[in-house]
């Protein structure tokens, strides 16, 4: 080393007075320790001051002179008024990294990428240093080249990292990319490897990105063309065999696991070596050769593990699929299929289940119908099971959700009892009635079979929300609710509420307002009750005392309901009352249009029952307690002041017609209450039949209910025999479906009318599509009943078709 | 009946009363009638509702509070309508949608 600077002028002199601080920066010989890396062990401050104060004097010196200085390397463009230095000590040092590098060798017993790492990592300290050894050419020389438009010209720093890449990366790169990846397989493999070595490798060819015309930007051309595609296409590679070769020995059960594993591990310990611009890449590829490769097989799969209930393999096998978006609808329409299939499957089994105990119970003669609780709870199970695999297995997915919505509407709607095989293309299904069956069996009081009510108020809605006919849900519910509150057979008004509170929140309020009308009636006829009791105590002190009154008078619970609110119509009954009735009918009716003005009150009296207390035992035992209805009230109460009646003076008296006094006198004459004569059911309605009071009368229960024996909606011939009994069934059925057809109707026709008078012009599939949607809360609405509505409509010239036929034309 | 009166009030009367009880007494009994508006015709003129329900207007809200019942209305001419229809209706023309005859309110149902 020098004592003295060099002169400032002289470039050989110069550049040999900082060579040997150049070599002890880069450690030429090689003697350094590599981790020694701070400043007094690259270089100690005096030389580190001599060799930059050289460089200085060397760069200002010549700028100070005139430009005949210039190097003609450089020179060409000089002309200019200022005039900067540095040329010649630049393409020294150029030359001096060109032929450092290009001398660095490994030995022998080292890898290429070992020894690769070692230079680099020394290499890229002392590159720093040079940097500011250079500060002064890098400031002013190398600025003034590069802002007039040099780039092949750069800063120190820059300029080792180009000459690294040049000599260095350019021709040893295969070498060097080949050996990581045998690392990179090794440590696939499970066996141990120098991780740092990895990553400082790759990390320098990030480093060495550098773009010549901007080098301040980032780029990474170098990391990508010679390192990352070629990693993704080993990647794949390794992966598309390994998962071939595991399949053909493993079960995909062991694969979902094992491809698990894949992808973590190159998530979680691969990407650590990579530049973050690989991550996605990396998915993609494996997603690719790991699970979409294989998806066919994951399907299959995915539906045994459905079978097995295996909520851990699903919810694996959902979290593959899940990585590519592309995968999830496949996976969805399976779970949407696989839905519909069990829910079939369980119907299908419960209807074998029940057939076979009905084939068993020979005595049976009827077969009594599915029973809507099994039913409801065959639904429910499902519709839980599979609930439960969405939100466990699926993370509650939108697209999940939905598949499970779909499906368990499919099902519940439409399924082999609901709509039997065979049945005409537009039949109804089955599953409102069940439901609102279900619920009037909740509902109603009962004195057996109450461990069997163990479906709650919330599967009832379960299975609601998937009801496609509502509407028909509605009618079915309110017939049965009807029954309920005029026979005061509800077992509370507060779970009735409940409900009609649940279904208004989950439907409409328009949906209910039935339903809420109708406990409102009864509601109103409880307080008009009350009023009424005070009302005929006062009358009774009028005339006689009010004991006495009450007394003559049996209690009267009047149930007034409005009318076309109930789902039945009023029919006029020839009836005579019975007439210690009369009187506080009468006064009902004085009271109550006196309370209402402009109302009118028409009698129901087929839905009317009532109490009565029977001393027809033996003397001593207490009386009989029976409910019947008001005809057979009618009746027997003849049976006060005489004991035989002809069927004739029955008829005479109570005003009823033949059918009716026979469907209600049927079960006195089954009890053996009156005893019929000349027996038998087809001499029933003969004018001269006779029957008999049985007094004393022998039973071992005390109270009996006639009036259930009775059903008001049979006929004559429907208690005697069973086969006419399904025939009224289907005709109530069919007369069910015809009543709900004429309210989908009009419900449409004021749909369309709606649309129309907002749209005035629609063409024909919009108002189609319109009135599908608009009906989808009650029912799913056919395009041929919507097309009859529209005829109806245009046939009433509130639309009218346009020329072209193509679209409709809102009239008035 | 009258002789039935003693009877009935002993309930749990001795054996020599029940002998004038009748065979079969009436405790009690539910009278079920259906009320409507003493109308012929079923649906309002005016809104084409059914007179006993609500007019359109109630319908939307779907109210059935009392205070806010939607009762019929009569005229002098006997024609009937929703009173919340023809109330509405008289603010334009004070004569009855049906016969044009000046309207004059007989009654209010209630």
């Amino acid at each position: 080393m020098a004592d003295t600077l060099p002169r400032s002028d002289d470039l050989e002199a110069t550049w040999n007075f900082v060579k040997p601080g150049i070599d002890q920066i880069l450690d030429r010989d090689g003697t350094s320790d590599i981790k020694t890396n701070r400043v007094q062990k690259v270089l100690s401050p005096r030389m580190y001051m001599e060799v930059y104060t050289a460089i200085y004097n060397y760069c200002v010196n010549k700028s100070r002179s005139t430009g005949h200085f210039q190097s003609d390397i450089i020179g060409k463009q000089m002309n200019q008024s200022s005039i900067l230095v540095g040329g010649e000590i630049y393409e020294n040092l150029k030359n001096y990294l060109k032929d450092y590098i290009s001398n660095l060798k490994k030995d022998d017993n080292v890898t290429f990428l070992n020894f690769y790492v070692r230079r680099w990592e020394r290499f890229t300290i002392g590159a720093i240093f040079l940097n500011r050894v250079f500060d002064y050419m890098n400031r002013y020389w190398v600025q003034k080249e590069r802002s007039d438009g040099k780039r092949h010209i750069f800063d120190a720093h820059t300029l080792c990292l180009m000459t690294w890449k040049e000599v260095m990366f350019e021709t040893h790169k295969t070498e060097l990319v080949t050996e990581i990846f045998d690392q990179l397989d090794l440590q696939r493999r499970g066996e141990l490897v120098n991780k740092s070595a990895i990553t400082i490798a790759i990390k320098s060819f990030v480093i060495l990105g550098i773009d010549p015309s901007d080098l301040k930007k980032l780029n990474l051309n170098v990391y990508i063309q010679n390192f990352e595609q070629p990693f993704l296409q080993k990647t794949k590679e390794y992966y598309t065999k390994m998962s071939n070769e595991f399949l053909d020995s493993h079960s995909v059960s062991e694969y979902i696991e094992k491809a698990n594993e894949c992808i973590i591990f190159e998530e979680k310990d691969m990407i650590l070596y990579l530049d973050s611009h690989t991550s996605a890449p990396l998915s993609t590829a494996l997603n690719q050769v790991l699970i979409a490769d294989h998806a066919d097989k994951l399907k299959k799969e995915f539906i045994l593990l459905l079978d097995k209930q295996d909520q851990r393999l699903i919810k694996l096998i959902y979290e593959l699929m899940k990585r590519d978006y592309r995968m999830l609808p496949d996976l969805v329409d399976t779970f949407d299929m696989y839905i519909k299939r069990v829910g079939n499957e369980e119907i299908d089994k419960l209807i074998d289940a029940h057939n076979k105990s009905a084939a068993q119970d020979s005595n049976a003669k009827r077969q009594p119908g599915l029973s809507p609780r099994d039913y409801l709870k065959c639904l429910i199970g499902v519709y839980k099971l599979f609930y439960n695999i969405t939100i466990e297995c699926f993370e509650n997915h939108p697209a999940f959700a939905k598949a499970l919505d779909y499906g368990c509407r499919c099902f519940i709607n439409n399924n082999s009892f609901a709509i039997p095989p065979g049945s005409p293309k537009f039949a109804t299904s089955r599953a409102p009635e069940m439901l609102a069956k279900y619920s009037d069996q909740l509902l109603k009081k009962s004195t057996k079979n109450n461990e069997q009510v163990d479906l709650t108020v919330d599967d009832i809605m379960t299975v609601f929300k998937f009801l496609a006919d509502k509407d028909a849900f509605e009618m079915h519910y309110r017939k049965n609710l009807a029954k309920r509150l005029i026979h005061g057979s509800s077992k509370s008004e507060a779970d009735e509420e409940i409900i009609i509170q649940r279904l208004q929140s989950e439907n409409s309020l328009e949906y209910t307002s039935k339903i809420t009308k109708m406990l409102q009636d009864v509601k109103l006829s409880k307080n008009l009750h009350d009023e009424f009791s005070t009302f005929i105590s006062q009358d009774g002190n009028n005339t006689t005392s009010a004991a006495t009154f009450r007394s003559k008078v049996p209690e009267l619970e009047p149930l007034i309901l409005a009318d076309n609110v109930w789902p039945f119509s009023y029919q006029p009954t020839e009836f005579a009352l019975p007439p210690v009735l009369e009187h506080s009918k009468n006064k009902l009716e004085t009271m109550y249009t006196d309370k209402h003005s402009g109302r009118i009150l028409k009698w129901l009296w087929p839905m009317s029952r009532g109490e009565i207390k029977a001393h027809i035992g033996k003397p001593g035992k207490p009386p009989f307690q029976f409910t019947v209805t008001i005809f057979q009230m009618a009746i027997l109460t003849l049976f006060n002041d005489i004991s035989t009646l002809t069927f004739e003076q029955i008829q005479e008296r109570t005003n009823l017609k033949a059918t009716q006094i026979a469907s209600n006198m049927y079960p006195f004459v089954k009890m053996k209450l009156l005893i019929q004569s000349p027996e038998g059911v087809e001499s029933m309605i003969k004018l001269d039949t006779k029957y008999t009071l049985n007094k004393p009368y022998r039973l071992s229960k005390t109270s009996v209910n006639f009036a259930a024996a009775v059903k008001n909606d049979l006929t004559f011939t429907a208690t005697v025999n069973g086969s006419a009994l399904d025939e009224t069934e289907a005709s109530e059925q069919k007369k069910a479906e015809k009543e709900l057809n004429q309210q989908r109707l009009m419900f449409l026709r004021a749909c369309i009318v709606r649309i129309m008078k907002a749209k005035r012009k629609l063409p024909h599939s919009s108002l189609m599509n319109e009135c599908i949607a608009e009906s989808q809360q009650r029912f799913n609405a056919k395009v041929s009943m919507i097309k009859k509505a529209v005829d109806n409509l245009i046939e009433q010239e509130y639309l009218k078709r346009t020329d072209d036929g193509e679209c409709y034309e809102y009239l008035a | 009946m009258a002789t039935d009166l003693g009877p009935i009030e002993a309930q749990s009367g001795t054996e020599g009363a029940t002998e004038s009880k009748p065979n079969f007494e009436i405790t009690k009994w539910t009278a079920v009638a259906f009320w409507s508006w003493d109308i012929d015709v079923d649906n309002c003129a005016i809104c084409r509702n059914h007179i006993m329900e609500p007019c359109v207007n109630c319908q939307q809200e779907a109210t059935f509070n009392s205070e806010h019942e939607c009762v019929a209305a009569w005229g002098e001419c006997n024609h009937a309508f929703h009173l919340h229809c023809i109330t509405q209706w008289i603010k334009s023309r004070n004569v009855c949608p049906l016969d044009n005859k000046p309207w004059k309110l007989a009654r209010c149902g209630k």
